[in-house]
């Protein structure tokens, strides 16, 4: 991985996609058997995020089909994966942002329920750290995001969290909404969103602890 | 509460969410100072929140390989 991919297109963080039906299509570098090898990805990204199947595949076929039809516009300097995630992760925004409610409330409370419990095997009655749950350091970040073992564990450790769980987390953290945005989309409270991040955000690292670092000495 | 480190991942956390107050701050800093794990949970939720946006905004895991979960799953 090189420092040259780390360049962001724009400050929203939003790569840059070609405008609909300008570009000609059939330019180099993006195969279509290719892309059918990424679609399982795809769906599987897409099905968490937006929860049901139907819609989930009919946004990648959409992404698909854009990405064919846009063809001449991929540059090659990102991998096409990453292209065509950019494709996808716009119209999973979109459609989030179209769409009244995608996470159910009394589902998020009961996996709040269920998260609480398990952070008991976390922080003791006094609510210090249990020994052996005790976060411990991780490598330096540069090597990090080069890690293909990380990204495996991390995809891992999402799939792990509870769905409705996952995709608040997902929201913030991967597509870049603004608490504010979630709260109203989701009609939850602020402090609640708080609560939901919090509890991801210490899933998470635990799990990657184990899942990543290994059963970490502390 | 003022020694429970489940309380200060709240803090950690709540802080990438909005701007602490001065109270929380000093509390969370204090803390800090003295507890080695929640300063590493601070630093890893802040790491995460970092790569995930790098990787969102076209850092894909692997580079420009194929990376090994790419196989489609049914």
């Amino acid at each position: 991985m090189t420092s040259a991919a780390l360049s962001m297109p724009d400050p929203s963080g939003r790569p840059a996609l070609p405008a609909d039906a300008s570009a000609p299509a059939g330019g180099p570098g993006v195969c279509p058997r290719e892309l059918s090898a990424i679609r399982g990805d795809m769906l599987r990204f897409a099905q968490l995020q937006l929860g049901h199947h139907d819609v989930a595949e009919d946004l990648v076929q959409e992404s698909i089909e854009a990405a064919l039809r846009h063809a001449a516009s991929f540059s090659g300097q990102s991998s096409l994966k990453t292209w065509v995630f950019a494709i996808l992760k716009n119209r999973v925004i979109d459609h989030l942002r179209r769409s009244r409610r995608t996470v159910s409330l009394s589902s998020l409370a009961e996996e709040g329920q269920a998260l609480d419990d398990a952070l008991d095997d976390l922080f003791n009655e006094q609510g210090r750290w249990r020994p052996e749950a005790r976060p411990a350091g991780w490598q330096n970040p540069e090597s990090t995001l080069a890690d293909r073992q990380f990204w495996a564990a991390f995809e891992i450790c999402l799939d792990r969290l509870p769905p409705n769980t996952g995709r608040v987390f997902m929201m913030r953290e991967f597509l870049g909404f603004e608490s504010d945005e979630i709260c109203s989309q989701l009609q939850l409270s602020t402090s609640n969103l708080h609560v939901i991040l919090h509890r991801a955000r210490l899933k998470l690292r635990a799990c990657l602890g184990v899942a990543w670092q290994g059963a970490a000495s502390c | 509460m003022l020694m429970s480190c489940r309380h200060m991942t709240e803090l950690s956390s709540a802080e990438l969410e909005r701007p602490l107050r001065v109270a929380e701050r000093l509390e969370l800093n204090t803390h800090l100072m003295m507890c080695g794990p929640c300063r590493e949970f601070r630093q890893q939720a802040r790491r995460m929140r970092a790569l995930m946006q790098r990787y969102a905004a076209g850092q894909a895991p692997g580079g420009d390989d194929t990376p090994p979960e790419a196989a489609p799953r049914a």
